[in-house]
């Protein structure tokens, strides 16, 4: 397995999690079996139910977290690989405004995006909460879904990608819980990229992604009250090996305990739980992700980023590849894989 | 006082005094307790400016005990166990006082606005969807039923079922989805068992837990389904871990903030009580300060250890200037209040017999 298969793995693998993850958000696990599977797990891209965030989008569409991360890899890679301040504000506002994105700001944009968003393009704010010393309503997701992509800059370096996804996310997350669970989710991928990379060792970079993140973010940002990302990971990755050979099992009591959910500290330590679980099978580890429901798309793009950038994508059939580039022409994961490729050697 | 008007009082005691020590410390992290106050904060002490307190005195409680408060008014007034009508009375009443309206949550405050008629508020997290037409809701999966449901314990002495039947009556109106209900029923079954007599502590967890179950149960046949953590298994995480730990009070906090959370969500501010109690044997001042340093959500937190470990032990656990201050601050009479649930309770049996 060379760089390149990493990268186009980890790219692919997070585009499938997203797409599939997409229709079933917000459900609970029992009502995705009850609604789509016909009482089992679903496997497959869904049409979004009427009922849902998604609903009218097209099948095996990505969401705002994809579309986001990818449009800031292209301009980490224009930049010759630099994750610069500037580079992220620029993909992000593109990624508002552009005529082939703009639709995913407008239908999923997360809470705590759209107000960086709003702020960067110097909107007048709700500044009724601003005398408050923590803010514990943006500990969100945001920062996770996009930051895995600095990894594929880093690769081999976890001290930089953490660095790099504290730059990227805290114009849109601005406080240690959220930054930590980019750093975590950006560390493991750099670490994923390394050849030869063991399961191991990935899961034990993103601990110590999760706490140095923390640690460094404490420096600038807003504090910010709640559960620790990296104790709960901790937690996550124990369900996840106890658990690793049954399915159902694993689903459940990850997302009875630990809950795929929009905060920084749920999805995060989720994803974590089912790479761990998933072991050699990138596949696995992304069905397991996406049945969880609740902000599934979310935690199935960070799940399968890792896993993808781990085990290449040699276990990942091409029908996904299909079925992808024909529902969002705008992505081109091979071009982009050699981009990445040449600007980090 | 008889024994049983005495659990009452201890009950709504120890919640009010929860919360209000609760209101200084809210929202920060332990640390960031610890550094604004000089360590852990044990008493009432000065509001501070940067967080929803600001500006009101110490002892002042806020929207967690006050609209319980309220609901027992409305109760006692009518002569009636709680109804929804009664519900919904009590939570118009209590929207009339602007100094508790103040620190309301956001699936309260959407109820309210939905209620009277004015224009929905911000929710608690701005999505780009109409979130009315999904199957799950997975933000109003909040603490607001958890934080008023001791109440209907402390209407339902030793009586768990009609506990739990009652928070879910109580409830259903601001927070009918299976995750805040369930969370709710454990709190009141809890309160309701504290009643036993030489009930241990480790019978008030099971109650808790058999609160969860069953509360989760009879809500899902009405109430909307949401996606998140699950009560009875979180209640059951939080309580190893508080016994793990138990003589070791910070090791014991943290590791229930780190890994239970104690926020906003039901699934996380009601598994953190059981955990403290847990932590703390079922001490009344010992647990419900743990809440109060525990971070994030601590007035919530606070204000269930409360009525639970109050009235496990009855009113006499606390010192009586705390009685005095939640009186003189708030303006309530919670010995009188404790005197007409008991009366009322009294009065209903002999009308039954």
């Amino acid at each position: 397995m060379n760089q390149y298969d990493k990268v186009y793995g980890c790219l692919l693998a997070a585009a499938i999690g997203d797409a599939m993850g997409c229709p079933l958000e917000t459900r609970t696990v029992s009502l995705i079996k009850r609604d789509f599977g016909n009482g089992e797990f679903v496997y497959d891209y869904m049409i979004p139910l009427p009922d849902s965030i998604a609903y009218d989008m097209p099948r095996a569409y990505v969401t705002d977290d994809f579309s986001c991360a990818y449009l800031s890899g292209k301009y980490f890679a224009a930049d010759h690989g630099r994750i610069t301040r500037r580079a992220a504000i620029d993909a992000l506002l593109e990624w508002k405004n552009s005529e082939d994105t703009r639709i995913f700001y407008e239908r999923y944009c997360g809470p705590s995006t759209r107000r960086g968003l709003e702020q960067l393009e110097g909107k007048k704010m709700d500044t009724s909460r601003d005398y408050l010393l923590c803010n514990n309503r943006t500990a969100t997701n945001g920062g996770g879904m996009k930051g895995w992509i600095v990894g594929l800059f880093d690769p081999g370096n976890v001290d930089k990608a953490i660095d790099d996804a504290l730059v990227m996310c805290q114009i849109t997350h601005y406080n240690p819980i959220a930054l930590s669970g980019a750093a975590a989710v950006a560390a493991a991928v750099a670490q994923a990229m390394v050849k030869g990379a063991r399961l191991d060792e990935v899961l034990e970079a993103g601990l110590y992604g999760a706490g140095e993140g923390y640690r460094r973010a404490q420096r600038f940002a807003q504090p910010s009250a709640g559960a620790s990302v990296e104790k709960r990971m901790d937690l996550a990755i124990q369900i996840g090996l106890k658990y690793a050979n049954d399915f159902e099992k694993c689903v459940v009591e990850m997302t009875d305990l630990i809950v795929s959910g929009l905060n920084a500290n749920e999805s995060i330590p989720c994803a974590f739980g089912y790479l761990a679980a998933g072991g050699a099978d990138v596949m696995r580890t992304i069905y397991m992700a996406v049945n969880s429901g609740n902000d599934s798309d979310t935690t199935a793009i960070m799940a399968g980023a890792m896993a993808g950038a781990l085990r290449g994508s040699s276990g990942i059939s091409s029908n996904h590849v299909e079925t992808l580039k024909e529902a969002n022409p705008f992505i081109d994961f091979e071009g982009f894989a050699d981009e990445i490729c040449r600007v980090t050697n | 006082m008889e024994s049983r008007k005495n659990k009452i009082l201890g009950g709504l005691l120890g919640a009010a005094v929860g919360d209000a020590m609760g209101a200084a410390t809210e929202m920060r992290t332990t640390a960031l307790i610890k550094q604004r106050f000089g360590g852990l904060v044990t008493d009432f002490v000065e509001h501070p400016d940067d967080n929803l307190s600001r500006g009101t005195p110490a002892g002042l409680v806020t929207d967690d005990f006050s609209i319980a408060y309220f609901t027992a008014e409305e109760m006692l007034e009518r002569k009636s166990r709680i109804t929804h009508e009664i519900a919904e009375a009590a939570m118009l009443r209590w929207s009339e006082h602007e100094i508790y309206r103040r620190f309301v949550g956001p699936t309260t405050n959407e109820y309210l606005a939905v209620l009277k008629g004015e224009k929905k508020p911000a929710p608690l997290l701005e999505m780009p969807v109409q979130v009315d037409r999904l199957l799950c809701n997975n933000t109003r999966a909040t603490n607001g039923a958890g934080m008023k449901s001791g109440l209907m314990g402390l209407f339902n002495p030793c009586d768990m079922d009609s506990a739990i039947d009652e928070a879910i009556i109580q409830c259903s109106g601001t927070h009918n989805n299976v995750i805040s209900l369930s969370a709710a029923c454990a709190v009141a079954a809890a309160t309701a068992a504290a009643f036993g007599e030489n009930i241990s502590y480790l019978e008030i967890l099971e109650a808790g837990i058999y609160g969860a179950e069953e509360g989760y149960r009879r809500a899902e046949k009405t109430a909307q389904p949401a996606a998140g953590g699950n009560i009875v298994k979180k209640i059951r995480l939080a309580v190893q871990i508080g016994m793990r730990h138990q003589g070791d009070f910070d090791k014991a906090m943290g590791e229930i903030t780190d890994i239970i959370g104690g926020g906003i969500y039901a699934y996380e501010a009601i598994p953190a009580v059981f955990g403290h109690i847990a932590a703390c044997k079922g001490r009344a001042m010992e647990s419900i300060i743990m809440g109060v340093n525990a971070g994030d959500d601590t007035d919530t937190v606070a204000c269930m250890t409360g009525y639970i470990t109050g009235a496990m032990h009855g009113a006499d656990v606390f010192p009586i200037k705390h009685l005095e201050l939640i009186d003189r601050v708030n303006h309530f009479d919670l010995r009188q209040m404790a005197d007409d649930i008991g009366s009322f309770l009294n009065a209903e049996k002999e009308g039954a017999a």
